[in-house]
């Protein structure tokens, strides 16, 4: 148990310079949460001392960003302003990750919805653009590409996903190509409804209404069908 | 195909094209299938998941090289773990590919903490160098061992902290491992290196330190500085204090299999594919120089 618990502490210590500094100064605190052997507690306050232990905080933060980096690409480029106090927030809510990226994106975004409903979080785009890149991710994540399919006629492609955005689904896709947080918010048309997001390598968005959308999220018939979407093998 | 000997590479997606544009650069391909799997989790039904179109690129290179496989899921550190969903699937892939050795590192990323599903740590941590982690790697190494039938290898590891007061040295517990465990030791000169820069040693009284009958595979690499501290990032070109150890070393590593260069993908489009390549063939001059009959395959 006690190397294990050497382990776990180890782990901890090493997500963040803050963590150690408080255990340094406490190392009571240290006692109470981890059961460690008198040995295992003087290697653990010893190594929070090391000079070198800035690489472990750096290498810690660089490997947690990186499947944010590659898969929430849109919402990085608006919440830029606010990235590192952000991430520092999201790490001591979520202070564990899996091994997969998959995992790490979900919690991210579920952060960040968190802080969006409670209204800690204002930035322009940010619900819409957070909307599409879990599309994406519900696109490149889909292990089986049975997420819409129904026993009917028509059924969406495997690579498409609906959602409910409030501006226009292209016209901000195009804006966030060269989006800079540091410049003025760029003009795209607000256009609250539902849109169907085709994703293959490159990203196709359509505007579909109400009863189309909700048919499709609840995998029923789809009763005006919409041609684009059929000439377009979306509808398929 | 016979076990292989010589130089290889670890591959990466970014490389795809290289195999077709230097294929004589290369006598064998290590592969990690840890980066073309999607893990759902411990417990859960098909569990291991091969999305990645990769697969199809890595079944035409078996048809051209022997493979061998380096893993890094194992967390062969992690005290009072063992995976054996992962072994079963490491097995599944062996049947399928039959890797001419399998490996992993000597360090723990994973661990179970409380009811919490398995977690990461974000990177490779150190063990401390003591008894009872030998016994602990050492019987999880046996098992493996036991259930894949091919030699396995333990890399020494990279630190960015000194546990203090330990029972052994490194070269000691590495000696006492493979001797324990029956593995080979996978000696990552780039690794020594950036010990040794960190912590401030000689590399080559380092490597002398070791018992070089153990070493089967040898790592070489680039990496670069960060914030006052040289990484083991695979960044590119070989540094020459590495080839130098190579130089050194090399004779005295009586039971090689191989010498693989390591790169990451990310630094490929910037280093060129013509630059990978000469790295591999510098490797290839050291092996000529210093190989016996013994390694001819
Ligand atoms: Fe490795
Ligand atoms: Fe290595």
């Amino acid at each position: 148990m006690s190397l294990k618990s050497f382990q776990e502490a180890l782990a901890e210590i090493i997500s963040s310079p803050l963590i150690g500094q408080a255990y340094y100064k406490d190392p009571a605190s240290l006692e109470q949460k981890y059961s460690l052997t008198e040995k295992e507690r003087n290697r653990l306050l010893g190594m929070i001392q090391q000079k070198s232990m800035k690489a472990n905080y750096m290498l810690y933060q660089m490997n947690r960003l990186t499947p944010l980096t590659m898969l929430m690409n849109y919402t990085l480029k608006i919440i830029h302003p606010q990235l590192m106090p952000l991430l520092h927030e999201f790490w001591k809510a979520y202070p564990r990750t899996s091994f997969q990226f998959k995992d790490e994106i979900g919690f991210f975004s579920d952060f960040l919805k968190k802080k969006i409903a409670a209204g800690q979080l204002d930035m322009p785009f940010l619900e819409d653009v957070l909307n599409i890149d879990d599309a994406l991710n519900d696109i490149r994540f889909d292990k089986d590409e049975t997420s819409y399919v129904n026993d009917d006629f028509f059924t969406l492609h495997p690579l498409a996903r609906v959602v409910h955005l409030t501006y226009d689904a292209t016209a901000l896709v195009e804006a966030m190509v060269t989006y800079d947080a540091a410049q003025p918010a760029p003009d795209v048309p607000v256009a609250p409804g539902y849109y169907v997001l085709y994703y293959s390598g490159r990203l196709r968005c359509y505007p579909v209404d109400a009863a189309t959308a909700e048919a499709l999220l609840e995998r029923r018939a789809v009763e005006d069908i919409p041609e684009e979407l059929v000439d377009d093998e979306i509808l398929i | 195909m016979n076990t292989p000997t010589g130089i290889g590479m670890i591959y990466n997606i970014a490389l795809d094209p290289y195999f077709d544009l230097y294929p004589h650069t290369l006598d064998y391909i290590e592969l990690t299938p840890d980066i073309l799997i999607q893990d759902q989790g411990p417990g859960q039904p098909g569990r291991f998941l091969q999305v990645a179109k990769e697969w199809e690129m890595i079944r035409g290179l078996a048809q051209r090289w022997p493979l061998v496989a380096h893993h890094i899921g194992f967390s062969l550190g992690s005290a009072d773990y063992f995976d054996k969903e992962y072994l079963d699937n490491v097995l599944q892939l062996h049947d399928e590919f039959g890797f001419h050795w399998h490996s992993d590192h000597l360090s723990y990323s994973k661990l179970i903490q409380g009811d919490d599903p398995e977690y990461n740590t974000c990177l490779a941590l150190p063990v401390p160098y003591d008894k009872e982690s030998l016994d602990m790697i050492a019987a999880k190494i046996r098992l493996i061992k036991e259930q894949v039938g091919t030699p396995f290898f333990i890399e020494n590891n990279v630190y960015f902290a000194e546990i203090p007061d330990e029972e052994l040295t490194e070269p000691e517990f590495l000696k006492n491992l493979c001797q324990e465990a029956g593995c080979g030791l996978l000696l990552d000169l780039h690794n020594v290196y950036v010990n040794s820069r960190n912590f401030n040693f000689d590399p080559f009284t380092f490597v002398d330190a070791l018992d070089l009958g153990t070493v089967q595979e040898i790592h070489i690499a680039g990496g670069n500085e960060a914030g006052g501290m040289y990484l083991d990032s695979h960044s590119g070109a070989v540094p020459e204090e590495v080839w130098q150890m190579l130089d050194h070393v090399l004779p005295r590593c009586t039971q090689i299999r191989g010498i693989t260069f390591e790169v990451d993908e990310s630094y490929i489009p910037e280093i060129g594919f013509e630059s990978v390549a000469n790295q591999l063939n510098k490797a290839r001059n050291i092996w000529n120089k210093h190989k016996t009959p013994q390694h001819v395959a």
